[in-house]
């Protein structure tokens, strides 16, 4: 299990650095530059801050990252470092809407409705899988790239790969969750912006 | 398009129909490995659960001497602070006690300390360190601020138990649980390993009190959760074949908002008497029942007895009635008492002082009954020390007599 979560520091600091480095070197950087990055991430994740290395303080405040935040850790570092889009707008869309629209009913349905406990749910295995199965097979029929994050988790699941036993964990996640309303609300408010200046003739033309 | 991203190619934007159908395919086979791999928890209500001890008769009660006895858990000065012991009998017919010490409370020099009363001694071991921030750190890999609350039980298998409270982030609202167990009373311990319990970072769930056992194998443990709301909580631990943890689950009793370190006391094979502490502004012990082996509950209900938003014990005796231990004061720890009910906690019969000191702290206790029948009390006594009462029925109704006859006009 600890190798898994080295692992996922690495991938997101190397994707960070490459990130960073796109921005100093504008005409992107050779093959041999970015693999250095990654072996730069390795050295940072055991990099020990107050005699504790970066791995462990990441693990430490969040120990149970979901499948939908490493799969996009992984697309960032896909783009960054091999330079392909793995993803469209569609998915895009797609992770943010699910991310936004899960961990809402996660974490807030108790304001509403004090006596349902929905993160019980998570631990019927069988109801759980059955559900994310059946909206992994869902996206993917409908050419979700984003649905193969699903897959993941399920994956992941039936190998209790996280420490959590909890089926919800692996597809949310308080971070995944912000980032998810983060990006709808941009989303939103660019569309609101462009409909702002282009007037309603415009909205009727189009 | 989404912000800060470029516009994908077209290539990239839907999966092909041969894709799609190798996606669905790769997504049935997760699935049934997911499926194949089951589960070994419950998620039913337990059949039941272990019979308390047999009740026995005013007639039959062997042990009709008087009996109490005071003494200490922890030497002087072992730490400038200690609070929160818990205390179990062991298969062996030893007791062992468990605490937290150091500079203060939620200091990082802080450790959980064991000490083991012999069956055939009178005085209680020198403490042993069990765990530390540093051990914690090392056996959890992660970083640990400080260590708190501990519970230990043997499990009707002989296996001993003990769950802990650690701190990775913020105060004691940043909580989680770890397990560990021994299969030798306490004398060697397995690894720790980590419960995740909340969806949001799995922050605040913290324990103080000992469990219910199901007939099933599953272990009731009563834990509560702090961060913006308060409420108890089941965590039911299933142990596997080979003693360790299987699986384990937590129900959140989010109706009894604003209670916390629920206290069980069965009452038969399917009732459950749970008592809680109030930290709301009404300072009134609560009580909830549990008709299905404690997995739902009714809703709380007030006691007439007060609670200074302190932690109470409560044990079920063996001529069938209650017994409480509780701070009988509404703003303050500075008193200890006993209170027994005859009626599954309708009404309560004041019973013996264990301790009333003005302006001085005596909180946070833990009962115990031992083989014989002899009931143990510790508790944090001004934060200084871990006392040790033990007593028997004989003297509880002695000592309710006495109360009885002071209070009366």
């Amino acid at each position: 299990m600890v190798g898994f979560y080295v692992s996922a520091v690495v991938l997101l600091l190397w994707a960070g650095l490459a990130a960073a480095g796109r921005r100093l070197a504008p005409h992107g950087f050779t093959l041999w530059r970015r693999l250095l990055l990654g072996l730069v991430a390795a050295g940072l994740a055991f990099l020990a801050l107050g005699g504790v290395p970066l791995w462990m303080r990441a693990f430490s405040f969040h120990s149970n990252p979901s499948l939908p935040l490493l799969g996009l850790g992984l697309v960032a570092w896909a783009r960054v470092v091999l330079e392909r889009d793995w993803f469209g707008s569609a998915d895009w869309l797609a992770l943010w809407g699910f991310g936004a629209a899960a961990g809402t009913v996660l974490y807030l349905h108790s304001l509403v409705a004090t006596d349902l406990d929905m993160y019980f749910w998570g631990w019927e295995r069988g109801l759980a899988a059955s559900a994310l199965g059946a909206l992994a097979v869902l996206s993917i029929a409908g050419g979700l790239r984003a649905g193969l994050l699903l897959v993941a988790a399920l994956a992941a699941f039936g190998l209790d790969a996280l420490e959590s036993r909890n089926a919800w964990d692996y597809v949310i996640d308080p971070i995944y969750w912000l980032l998810s309303l983060g990006m709808l609300a941009a989303i939103w408010l660019r569309a609101a912006r462009r409909a702002r200046r282009l007037g309603p003739t415009a909205a009727v033309h189009r | 398009m989404t912000p800060g991203l470029p516009p994908a190619s077209p290539a990239c934007q839907r999966l092909s129909p041969r894709a799609r159908v190798g996606g669905v395919l790769l997504a049935l086979g997760a699935l049934a490995f997911a499926l194949g791999r089951g589960g070994s928890g419950e998620s039913v209500a337990p059949p039941g659960i272990q019979a308390p001890p047999p009740m026995l008769s005013a007639a039959g009660w062997t042990d009709a001497v008087p009996h109490f006895a005071r003494g200490w858990v922890s030497p002087p000065a072992h730490t400038p602070s200690v609070h929160g012991s818990s205390l179990c009998a062991l298969p062996s017919g030893d007791l062992l006690a468990i605490w937290y010490g150091g500079s203060r409370e939620g200091g990082i020099d802080v450790a959980l300390y064991t000490s083991r009363l012999p069956a055939a001694s009178g005085s209680w071991t020198t403490p042993r360190l069990e765990m530390d921030r540093v051990m914690a750190q090392q056996e959890l890999d992660r970083v640990i601020k400080k260590v708190g609350n501990a519970v230990i039980f043997p499990d009707p298998r002989g296996l001993l138990w003990m769950v802990f409270v650690s701190v990775s982030v913020g105060g004691w609202s940043g909580s989680a649980l770890n397990v560990r167990t021994s299969a030798d009373e306490g004398r060697t311990w397995s690894s720790s390993e980590r419960l995740t319990l909340n969806p949001f970072l799995n922050l605040s769930t913290l324990v103080r009190n000992k469990p219910i056992f199901a007939r099933d194998g599953r272990i009731g443990l009563p834990v509560y959760h702090e961060m913006a709301a308060k409420f108890p909580q089941i965590l039911w631990l299933t142990p596997g074949a080979d003693g360790r943890l299987a699986d384990y689950r937590v129900r959140n009793l989010l109706g009894q908002a604003g209670l916390i370190q629920p206290a069980l006391v069965p009452l038969d094979e399917n009732r459950v008497l749970m008592l809680l502490r109030d930290r709301s502004a009404d300072r009134l012990m609560r009580l909830a029942l549990s008709q299905d082996a404690g997995w739902t509950w009714s809703e709380a209900r007030h006691t007439d007895l007060p609670n200074p938003d302190a932690a109470v014990d409560g044990l079920r005796l063996r001529d069938g009635r209650i017994l409480i231990v509780y701070n009988h004061a509404s703003r303050s720890r500075e008193n200890l008492r006993l209170a027994v009910s005859s009626d599954q906690g309708r009404t309560w019969r004041a019973g013996a002082v264990i301790e009333e000191t003005p302006w001085e702290e005596y909180s946070y206790p833990t009962l115990a009954e031992d083989r014989q029948g002899r009931i143990h009390l510790t508790y944090t006594w001004r934060r200084e020390r871990i006392c040790h009462v033990s007593f028997n029925i004989a003297w509880l109704d002695q000592r309710s007599l006495a109360q009885d006859r002071a209070n009366s006009p």
